[in-house]
């Protein structure tokens, strides 16, 4: 049958649509050697037959099984470049190394100039007021408060927040503080959130 | 220095700069701060908020926390010693004082502009500035001149200087012969609230239960008291209008006298009474029959009294403030019946004001670490 494997890729990669699959570059390697044969054998049909015309419904059902194969294979491609995509926005401009062995070589070049091209845009951004850039992944969806109140649970010392103001952080103090500036400290287990 | 106009001489200040905020630790500073922290959540005010129990706590506290920081509020702390010359502030720093503590120190009242008190209590007479703070007078002026003249002059002067002297230290020690309370801080934090159109259910309530931590505690004389909650008063009356039953509301309702009733047994909460446990003896011999016989007067069986109210009959729970009112004459006591403020719930019993100034004591006062 024609464009089975092709099919089947597509199956696989439909069957976990949250996360991305090892690049399959020898189910690949396969799809485009059948493409291959197809389209000689399609280009021998077509010379032999110049004139005569009972073969031309053969060429046409390998060709239609050609594009077929093509368009699978581009949108096997897509979305993997749509998962990429989210990657960036998830784990930042460096990958964690078993992400990375899931890419392959194009891909992981396609991806470092996406995070360039990210990066560059974030950079530019607000520059018009005074701002030096904005992260846009800090904060994907809006976020209920821009300040939280936090309570310290350990001797941490002094925090310097990025404008300029110095917070001394002790052991049940108790702080309204801009929630970009604790959400690292909050992780770390320093300070606690109070609902 | 006094505050004229509580939002944009205070509020407006601290728009937009970090806070320290210096809280004692009682119901009334708790509810203030509340109430305060409610706005600064609104506004992104970022603080630093440290209970503070003394005044060796409050320098501990103000020296840990001072580096960039301007803008110090203290909440009944603070007003009735000389913040400037205890804390030794940096020039630029300023205070904020709601202290319901009285007499206010004298420093405070007069600096000019670091130290701000937020609310001029009418009842306190403070003494002129002229009567406490006089320059010295300069010794060398008029030096020149010779003989009795200015031997008489000069004696003239240092009498004067004692007369002086002797009336200021007569004013001073009545100002701050005898220290007191005066109006809520949390009644000053709602009216700014309210300045600021923030006066939710949830400042109103604290400022109820602060309210009614002053009468719970006998802080002030009744009289005052109700002067006092005047205003509060009037803000819950204006929410009554906003007539959904879906979120919590405050309301103003005649309550039986009894603290903590609604948690515990009837039985529990007449015996520790105050309106009704002294004046019907109930520490005597006697007084367990008389307990008794004032609730077969009021038409509750042992056994229902003896089980925790909110498990009691919905009948006899709901003629428990008539019941006692009608009996209250004949065991001569007081009227067991007073205002209360209830926050009303949906889906869960009303809460009294007074019930929640018990809790917060009890949970301040009980140190389980």
């Amino acid at each position: 049958m024609f464009a089975e494997k092709v099919i089947e890729l597509l199956k696989e990669s439909e069957r976990n649509p949250d996360t991305i699959d090892p690049f399959k570059d020898e189910k690949i390697r396969q799809i485009l050697e059948e493409m291959q044969t197809l389209f000689i054998m399609n280009m021998n049909d077509a010379n032999a037959t110049t004139e005569n015309k009972s073969l031309w419904t053969t060429v046409q059902v390998r060709h239609s099984a050609l594009e077929r194969n093509k368009r699978c294979l581009l949108a096997y491609l897509y979305s993997r470049m749509e998962k990429i995509k989210t990657l960036r926005w998830e784990f930042g401009s460096v990958l964690p190394p078993d992400v990375r062995e899931l890419l392959s070589d194009d891909e992981y070049e396609w991806f470092s100039r996406y995070s360039t091209n990210l990066a560059s845009y974030m950079r530019s951004l607000g520059q018009d007021i005074g701002y030096s850039g904005i992260d846009l992944t800090e904060n994907l969806r809006p976020p209920k408060a821009l300040y939280m109140e936090v309570v310290c649970t350990t001797d941490y010392g002094k925090l310097e927040l990025s404008d300029g103001d110095v917070v001394m952080l002790r052991r049940n103090s108790r702080h309204f503080l801009p929630a970009a500036e604790c959400q690292t400290l909050v992780r770390q287990g320093v300070l606690k959130q109070i609902v | 220095m006094f505050i004229e106009d509580l939002r944009n001489d205070f509020y407006n200040v601290l728009l937009g700069n970090r806070v320290l905020l210096l809280v004692h630790y009682d119901v009334d500073a708790i509810c203030t701060c509340k109430i305060l922290q409610g706005l600064f959540k609104c506004d992104n005010i970022s603080y630093t908020l440290v209970p503070v129990g003394g005044v060796a706590e409050l320098k501990t506290a103000y020296e840990e926390n001072n580096e960039e920081i301007k803008y110090v509020v203290l909440v009944n702390c603070g007003g009735t010693i000389d913040l400037v010359d205890i804390l030794q502030p940096e020039e630029d720093v300023v205070f904020f004082v709601l202290d319901s503590h009285k007499p206010t120190d004298i420093c405070n009242v007069y600096s000019d502009g670091q130290v701000r008190l937020v609310y001029k209590d009418i009842e306190e007479n403070i003494p002129n500035f002229d009567d406490i703070f006089r320059e010295d007078e300069d010794e060398e002026e008029e030096k020149h001149e010779s003989g009795m003249e200015a031997l008489e002059a000069a004696v003239e002067r240092r009498r004067e200087h004692r007369a002086w002297e002797e009336r200021r230290h007569t004013l001073m020690f009545n100002y701050t012969q005898f220290s007191y309370y005066g109006k809520p801080s949390a009644c000053v934090a709602l009216e700014l609230s309210w300045l600021v159109s923030r006066c939710g259910w949830v400042a109103l309530w604290a400022g109820s239960v602060a309210a009614a931590s002053h009468v719970a505690l006998c802080a002030r004389t009744p009289a005052q008291c109700l002067l006092d909650t005047d205003a509060l008063h009037r803000r819950v009356a204006s929410t009554q209008h906003a007539n959904n039953d879906t979120s919590c509301r405050v309301v103003l309702e005649k309550d039986a006298w009894l603290p903590l009733y609604r948690w515990w047994s009837l039985e529990a909460a007449l015996r520790h009474a105050p309106v009704i446990a002294p004046h019907m003896r109930l520490h005597t011999h006697a007084g367990a029959a008389t307990l008794r016989q004032l609730l077969a007067d009021m038409g509750f069986p042992l056994q229902q009294a003896r089980q925790s109210y909110r498990s009691m009959d919905v009948e006899l729970r709901h003629s428990v403030l008539s019941s006692l009112e009608s009996c209250a004459p004949r065991h001569r006591l007081p009227v067991p019946s007073q205002a209360a403020f209830l926050l009303q719930r949906p889906h869960a019993p009303p809460q009294s004001a007074h019930d929640m100034v018990y809790a917060i004591l009890a949970l301040i006062e009980h140190v389980s670490q």
